[in-house]
């Protein structure tokens, strides 16, 4: 009797598996065909959805109170409300919500943590105003933002690092790193932890310049072919054994040096110069130090650092309800007038390419060093592959700081590393 | 043909007609009405999960007029177990609803009484168990088996960055790639042996040192000649009442070459030591600060222990001419192990994936180039975390956890099974 349940039961469930019949999630056919039209580029003019009401996730203070200022002159226009939400850890937190459709309908996100985001397919293509941001930003920012093709984004401000240095020591910006070194011999003293500079040496975000500096470059073609690395060559291993080179100044273990202690350090006056962006800044200020930017000096070879490049952009969330309104509030939010009022509230380097020239950012002092380092800056790659750098590259830095592992060897164990993740 | 035969089949072709072929009339429609809604509403479903579950999806992940087409294999394949776990509940079912048809029947051929009261208290009354225990049943299907199932799977498909990341990518079932890629890919191998030689030595040392360094202050605090008990114990319990990760970012801190520690060293003139960079050191640094964070614990059930030793056991030793050794070793020792055995070996399991420690105090670190993703004093869970967190090699990262569970589930359960605390209720006769 056992068996011979058993047995029926066994059927059914076979009988349901044997069933090949696909149920695949795909368009309906109306809209596959309404959107052959749209692949010519011959769109019309975006109309909002009837119901529209946007969402849209920011982290940062001043971000927030630009956005809010966006999303109000955008419910004038289209009278559609939209509610702007301060989050912290977007990217993990759209990870979770955004396939459910929790997440939000636009988001800001710096351009390579979007690397993660587009592996998941989290964010969309740009498809409908590429031509317009192609038009309106430099080459270096859509590259920033181009992966297979495709336009990913709508660019908003630049971010990047410069050299920052506390005026009470330093009297005059350095033309070179040579004369860093020069000023470490009279103002070091390792028992006092007294360092003409420090940074976070083996962070590969900010040692990079000195590898690119020395034409080293990571993923081939502007940083979208994954297969050429591009790390092992001889320009990143002439740069890391320059890196190797501040050692002589700087004789810490890669592990003691963390932002906490560099905070620490500087505000206190024991450090003259470190490596960092605008959020140091205001940081030591705050702290009641005189700093003073300059753009990073040249490098042994005569040669500019080159710093990284990160692009602060407007994402739409695949799972949005509402595309077209999101497009159009996106498209609002990168306009002249808007990025305008966004260097007003964040004092971050606009992207648009008509902001560049602008009175304001030639007259302030940390914007024009800012603005002058994005010219001599190497844009981070955006390409998925890229989440699987930062790991591999860090060690690299750190076998060869720390344990002065041959600078080669560690480069082609760091790409053996990134390679193999690749199948 | 006999009824019970007929009862039977008539159950297996339609669920409850043989109960009510058997005058049961309302277990039957009941049980009618469950086949029905299997029927209707339950096969379309299934059909659909074990597509899923099969296929992980066909359809990646595309765009038409800004709204997003594709299938979502992680959703497929959580869903495809749910269903599996629901079609085998039905299965249960309908296995139960034939024996149960067969063996009413069978009961009145023999001319037995029908074990079902009359009386509807009674009834609710024998029903009563089951209906106690059905929120555990329930809470332990869905709460602890589909999730652990879940995520076991996850090891046999190639979900991993970059090119195998739902949704925009399908993810594929693999077999047992990852495995054959820890064992034999020698990027894999090498960390993978490296982690696990280590993982065990810590799990070993903190054990063992944490558990001896307990019971040693826990003798100092309880022996007879010291003075304050309370307040000594009581300062040795401060570690355990700070909050563990605030202490350990604290060690760090002072730990870091250019912290307050080797400060004072210089101070003394005695060079700077590199107490989490060094690889050697580093793991001597982590077990020390192991100790100081949970030999309190261990001096606390101890101390509790201690108090609970007749004295009586003492008295006659004494008499007989025993010296303190001979009492602690014959007497103290004994009684403490055996009560403990069960505790201590816990903690080796918890040891294993401590990961608390290790990812608070060095994250792993120092690096170690010739590790995949890991540092020198990562042990598996925390390589585990850096797998899934920094690179999202989730399907290798699964199949780690999955060999962490083994190891960790068989000693479990052969040292339980072995600890006389299981087996006899009273040692002291």
């Amino acid at each position: 009797m056992r068996k011979l349940s058993l047995i029926l039961a066994m059927t059914m469930v076979i009988g349901l598996v044997g069933c090949n019949k696909s149920y695949s999630n795909t368009a309906p056919e109306t809209e596959a065909k309404e959107s052959g039209s749209d692949v010519a580029g011959t769109q019309t003019e975006l109309k909002p959805e009837a119901d529209a009401s946007l969402v849209i996730w920011e982290d940062d203070d001043n971000r927030f109170e630009y956005m809010k200022y966006v999303a109000e002159k955008f419910k004038e226009k289209y009278s559609i409300n939209v509610e702007v939400k301060k989050m912290l850890d977007i990217g993990t937190k759209l990870v979770q919500d955004g396939p459910s459709g929790l997440g939000p309908d636009l988001l800001e996100a710096a351009h390579d943590q979007a690397g993660s985001l587009l592996t998941a397919g989290l964010i969309q293509p740009n498809d409908t105003d590429a031509q317009e941001v192609k038009d309106n930003f430099p080459s270096s920012v859509t590259d920033c933002l181009t992966y297979e093709g495709k336009l990913y984004g709508y660019p908003m401000t630049l971010s990047t690092f410069v050299l920052i240095y506390n005026k009470a020591l330093v009297k005059k910006a350095p033309e070179s790193f040579s004369e860093i070194f020069d000023f470490a011999k009279e103002f070091n003293d390792p028992s006092d932890n007294k360092y003409a500079i420090m940074w976070d040496v083996t962070n590969s975000y900010y040692s990079h310049c000195f590898i690119a500096g020395y034409d080293g470059y990571i993923f081939g073609n502007n940083g979208t072919d994954p297969n050429d690395i591009g790390l092992n060559s001889k320009g990143a291993v002439d740069g890391l054994t320059y890196l190797k080179s501040f050692k002589s100044i700087l004789d810490v273990n890669s592990a003691d040096v963390n932002n906490q202690i560099i905070d620490g350090l500087f505000t206190s006056g024991k450090i003259a110069y470190t490596i960092g962006g605008q959020w140091n800044i205001t940081q030591y200020q705050n702290a009641g130090i005189d700093v003073g930017t300059c753009v990073l000096p040249k490098l042994d070879n005569g040669k500019d650092a080159l710093s990284y490049l990160g692009v602060q952009t407007l994402y739409v969330n695949s799972y949005t309800k509402y595309p077209n309104a999101s497009k159009l509030f996106a498209k609002m939010a990168i306009s002249e007038e808007m990025l305008q009022k966004r260097y007003e509230i964040t004092k971050e380097i606009p992207a648009r390419s008509s902001l560049a020239d602008s009175e304001a950012i030639k007259k302030d002092e940390f914007s024009s060093t800012f603005m002058a380092q994005a010219q001599s800056s190497v844009p981070m790659p955006a390409i998925p592959q890229m989440s699987n750098v930062w790991t591999p590259y860090g060690n690299a830095m750190k076998a060869v700081w720390d344990e002065d592992q041959d600078p080669q060897e560690a480069l082609d164990t760091c790409v053996d590393t990134i390679k193999s993740l690749y199948e | 043909m006999k009824k019970s035969k007929i009862a039977a089949i008539l159950s297996a072709l339609f669920m409850g007609a043989g109960q009510i072929y058997n005058k049961k009339i309302v277990k039957g429609i009941l049980l009618a009405a469950l086949e029905l809604y299997i029927l209707i509403f339950g096969i379309p479903y299934f059909q659909y999960s074990l597509w899923g579950l099969c296929t992980l999806g066909e359809t990646p992940q595309y765009f038409v007029n800004g709204h997003v087409y594709g299938d979502h294999s992680v959703r497929l394949l959580m869903n495809g177990i749910l269903s599996v776990l629901l079609i085998a509940i039905s299965v249960a079912m309908y296995v139960y609803n034939i024996k149960d048809a067969y063996r009413t029947a069978k009961r009145a051929e023999e001319g037995k009484k029908d074990r079902v009261p009359k009386k509807f208290l009674d009834k609710v009354d024998r029903l009563f168990p089951f209906l106690m225990l059905l929120p555990a049943v329930v809470a332990c299907i869905f709460l602890v088996i589909f999730p652990v199932v879940s995520s076991f799977t996850i090891a046999f498909t190639n979900y991993s960055s970059p090119y195998h990341i739902p949704p925009k990518n399908l993810i594929d079932w693999v077999g047992l790639d990852n495995f054959k890629k820890l064992f034999t890919m020698k990027i894999w191998s090498g960390t993978f042996s490296h982690v696990v030689i280590w993982t065990i030595i810590w799990g070993l040392i903190t054990t063992f040192t944490t558990y001896f360094t307990g019971l040693f202050l826990a003798l100092l605090t309880n022996a007879k000649m010291v003075k304050f008990k309370k307040l000594w114990r009581s300062i040795l319990v401060l570690p355990m009442a700070m909050p563990g990760f605030i202490s350990l970012l604290i060690f760090r801190l002072m730990f870091n070459g250019m912290g307050p520690i080797n400060q004072i060293l210089n101070n003394f003139g005695i060079d700077s030591v590199r107490w989490l960079t060094d690889p050697t050191i580093a793991k001597v640094t982590l077990i020390g600060v192991n100790l100081w964070l949970a030999s309190a614990g261990t001096m606390v059930y101890i101390s509790g222990i201690l108090t609970g030793i007749s004295p009586d056991l003492y008295e006659a030793a004494s008499i007989d001419g025993a010296t303190e050794s001979q009492k602690f070793r014959k007497v103290t020792l004994p009684l403490v192990l055996y009560q403990t055995a069960p505790i201590l070996v816990m903690n080796l399991a918890g040891n294993f994936n401590n990961f608390g420690t290790i990812y608070l105090l060095t994250d792993g670190g120092p690096t170690n180039t010739s590790y995949q993703y890991a540092g020198s004093t990562d042990i598996l869970i925390s390589w585990v975390y850096k797998m899934t967190m920094n690179v999202n090699q989730y399907s290798m990262a699964t199949a780690i956890s999955i060999l962490i569970f083994i190891v960790v589930a068989l000693v479990s359960v052969i040292n339980l099974r072995r600890t006389r605390a299981f087996k006899e209720e009273d040692m002291i006769e």
